[in-house]
């Protein structure tokens, strides 16, 4: 059987969880950034206290969604 | 379960892989940040350092100035003593602007105080100078007051030296440390860097591999696949041949056996042995023809053809055994359908004998109908000329349950287990028909319903052929030619060595038989013959070699006829490129064989009746007949009785223009004439006067096409009166 061929802008389920897999990647280094800064340097508790969450929540999403990805890849 | 741990193990060391480059790189980036503060203190300091230098240096030459100036009493040099004044007070300004946070705050006041004591110290010196009091500047020189101040702030200079060189050593020796420390992180960034790099090269390099292996195992497989496909041909070609090759005997001699004189009993014994047969051989075929569409070998031949005469000889072949079981057996096919056509007409025969054949062993009572008519408009048809015929098989049979239908068309599948115990067959017949229906591009319906019937309607795609004429009168005369000439026949098979024997004794044909193709040749080049019967598989010298011989060897252009029981998709071909000239598969039919020689002999038998071509052929009637003589005798009798009835009633219609009846004994003729042989001949007056009667066609052919048929009507007619003659004496 021919594969239907799509066109490149479309949004396939790969390309969709692609891009969310960068945007997590994006949110880990940036909190984590943030976090060692506040650390290293103004060490103000609510900004340490955000980028933390941040740095977690970057974490859970990537784990939950490449679980999910390898489901559907199955 | 590993496999998956492994995915997510390999997920957390990418994720702690990534904090760890940002960890790396954030106390780098800072490392870097402390290094250039460093160098920029440090620079401050040697810039401090060096202001000091400067700062000693004005207040000791500032008091040589002074002598200079009252010795010499030169006005430039009391403009110099004013501007090194200037540059001292600026110079001590820069240095506490840029000591100002810093741990020498007390020593800089006394600086700064002693400074500006030292400063209006020359400064009233100057003043007494400048008002011509030399003596009284001097007196103040050499007071020594000057001196103690200038020691004092050259130890306070020192001391602040001394201070900021203790801070210089510390700015680098955190230089120093920092750079250690950036080049431990970079070489530790580097580090990983080139193990990320490994693991993905590995990565890389092992999903290859995997990818590789799995090609390794498709392309092996599909050689495995292509291999087994080859063994099931093979197999399936040897078992063929297996089969057919003792078939040949059996049907053979049963043929022969029924032409002899047998009492009741024994025919009846010969009948099922020659039915029994026949079955098995259908059973073969039809495993073949699966064999043939599976291979993607069975090939749609478009040709012309005359739908109509191919619906009357299903209907000839069905109409005996629907009557024998008692069934109404309707055959409508409206007039609107046109007649010649093309496409492939073997292909539909055997959907509509499968189909027929089923409705009618199938029905116990009631009927069977084969309708056909123009189908739906076809929307993606490509000319005017393109046609969808709709043929649907009805029966009032056993039917077929709904969650049933779907399966009926697999292979080996019948609607019922009980179906098999109590009609038989194999359940392949569906199956090749839908098979055989997609490859002519059409496809098939089915409805049915237990205990009431089953309808199955097929569909079609035709090509209307407007010019061409279906008229082969000529073919049928063909049936009696006769044989000139000898024939050598190539054959192993003792049995098959017999029936050959007495077919050629039965027709009265020179031959000569022999074992082997080896033998052949040999044969081939002592005498002369007109034809070759060559089996393939022989041994000593199989039939493709001795033709291979007989061509480039002997140099000989004779017919070479295989016969063989190899009847796999490709083996004509094979034949035909070995320099055979025809191919016939075995169980050969005693007529089939019999006009094979007569078209390879070229000669014509000079039986006439009187100047005129005998046109009966009862070979079909015969085949019908399967040898029941009393049968053929009934049907020649009611021909004889029947014929001229319909002739005269289809001259009164024409006179009357009775376009109905015109319609009505045309369509009977047709299957009378047919049983005779005279489909060919008589098809195209029968079918153009039904056709025109039912289109009421202002100028009808009725008189021509009546003539004609009446010559050949009552020639065949006396043929028959004369061969019943023969028969009664």
């Amino acid at each position: 059987m021919a594969a239907f061929k799509q066109p490149l802008w479309a949004l396939t389920m790969t390309k969709k969880f692609t891009i969310f897999f960068l945007l997590c990647l994006a949110l880990l280094i940036v909190s984590e950034y943030f976090l060692l800064y506040e650390i290293y340097s103004e060490r103000r508790p609510e900004l340490i206290l955000a980028s933390s969450i941040g740095l977690f929540i970057s974490l859970i999403a990537f784990f939950i969604s490449f679980r999910k990805y390898s489901e559907i890849a199955k | 379960m590993w496999r998956s741990q492994l995915k997510y193990i390999a997920l957390w060391f990418f994720l702690a892989g990534v904090a760890l480059i940002v960890f790396i790189q954030f106390i780098s980036g800072e490392n870097v940040n402390r290094l250039i503060n460093a160098n920029d203190r440090l620079l401050n300091e040697v810039k401090i350092q060096n202001d000091l230098r400067r700062l000693e240096s004005a207040i000791l030459t500032l008091e040589s100035d002074m002598r200079s100036l009252l010795i010499t009493d030169k006005p430039e040099y009391n403009r110099l003593v004013s501007d090194k004044i200037r540059i001292i007070e600026r110079q001590l300004s820069t240095i506490q602007s840029s000591l100002e946070d810093s741990t020498v705050n007390k020593d800089l006041l006394e600086l700064d105080s002693l400074i500006h004591r030292k400063l209006n110290f020359n400064k009233n010196v100057l003043a007494l100078i400048q008002r011509r009091q030399q003596d009284a500047a001097l007196s103040q020189i050499n007071s020594g007051r000057g001196r103690v101040l200038r020691d004092s702030i050259q130890k306070n200079i020192a001391h602040i030296d001394s201070l900021r060189q203790s801070r210089l050593y510390g700015i680098i020796s955190s230089i120093e440390r920092n750079g250690h420390r950036a080049r431990t992180l970079g070489v530790i960034l580097a580090v990983l860097a080139c193990i990320s790099c490994i693991l993905a090269f590995l990565y890389i390099v092992n999903r290859g591999r995997q990818q590789q292996r799995m090609i390794d195992m498709l392309n092996e497989s599909e050689r495995r696949i292509k291999e087994v496909a080859k063994i099931k041909e093979q197999f399936l070609a040897n078992m063929s041949h297996e089969i057919r090759t003792p078939m040949n005997a059996i049907l053979g001699f049963t043929n022969v056996l029924k032409k002899t004189q047998l009492n009741s009993q024994q025919l009846q014994y010969v009948e099922y042995i020659y039915s029994s047969g026949e079955n098995l051989l259908t059973l073969v075929n039809d495993i073949l023809d699966l064999s043939k569409i599976e291979a993607g070998m069975m090939n749609i031949v478009e040709a012309p053809f005359s739908l109509h005469g191919l619906v009357n000889s299903v209907e000839i072949m069905f109409r005996e055994k629907a009557r024998q079981k008692g069934l109404d057996f309707r055959i409508d096919v409206d007039p609107s359908v046109p007649d010649t056509l093309s496409g492939d007409s073997v292909r539909l025969n055997q959907v509509l004998i499968n189909l027929l054949s089923n409705a009618v062993k199938f029905t116990d009572k009631g009927f069977v109908e084969l309708r056909v008519t123009s189908g739906p408009v076809r929307h993606n048809k490509q000319s005017d000329d393109d046609i969808e015929l709709q043929f649907s098989v009805r029966d009032s049979g056993v039917g077929i349950a709904s969650q049933k239908l779907n399966s009926i068309f697999g292979r080996f599948q019948q609607a019922e287990a009980e179906t098999t115990r109590r009609f038989g067959g194999t359940g392949l017949g569906l199956s090749i028909v839908k098979q055989l229906v997609d490859l002519q591009n059409g496809y098939i319906d089915v409805e049915s319903e237990v205990g009431k019937g089953s309808s199955f309607i097929i569909h079609l795609p035709f090509r209307i052929l407007h010019d061409y004429s279906v008229s082969h009168a000529v073919e049928a005369q063909d049936s009696e030619m006769a044989v000139k000439g000898r024939v050598l026949i190539a054959e192993d098979n003792a049995m098959n060595q017999q029936l050959i024997r007495h077919l050629m004794r039965q027709w009265n044909i020179d031959y000569r038989l022999v074992n082997n193709g080896q033998e052949a040749l040999e044969a081939l080049q002592r005498e002369e013959f007109s034809l070759v019967l060559m089996d393939i598989q022989m041994p000593e010298m199989d039939g493709y070699t001795a033709t291979l011989s007989i061509r480039n060897e002997l140099d000989l252009d004779i017919p070479i006829i295989a016969m063989t029981a190899h009847a796999m998709s490709g083996e004509k071909e094979k034949c035909l490129s070995y320099g055979m000239t025809d191919y016939m598969s075995k169980p050969v039919k005693e007529k089939e064989l019999y006009k094979i020689i007569q078209t390879y002999t070229h000669n014509k038998k000079p039986e006439e009746n009187n100047g005129v071509q005998k046109i009966v052929d009862l070979g079909y009637l015969r085949e019908l007949s399967m040898g029941d003589e009393e049968f053929e005798n009934t049907i020649i009798k009611q021909f004889i009785v029947q014929i001229p009835e319909e002739l005269q009633a289809l001259k009164q219609a024409i006179r009357e223009n009775n376009r109905i009846q015109i319609k009505s004994v045309a369509h009977g003729m047709k299957s009378s004439v047919s049983y005779m042989g005279l489909k060919d001949l008589l098809y195209p007056y029968l079918h153009r006067m039904e056709t025109e009667a039912t289109s009421n066609e202002p100028q009808p052919h009725f008189e021509q096409d009546f003539q004609s048929l009446e010559k050949y009507c009552l020639q065949a007619v006396e043929e028959a009166r004369e061969m019943m003659s023969n028969i009664y004496g």
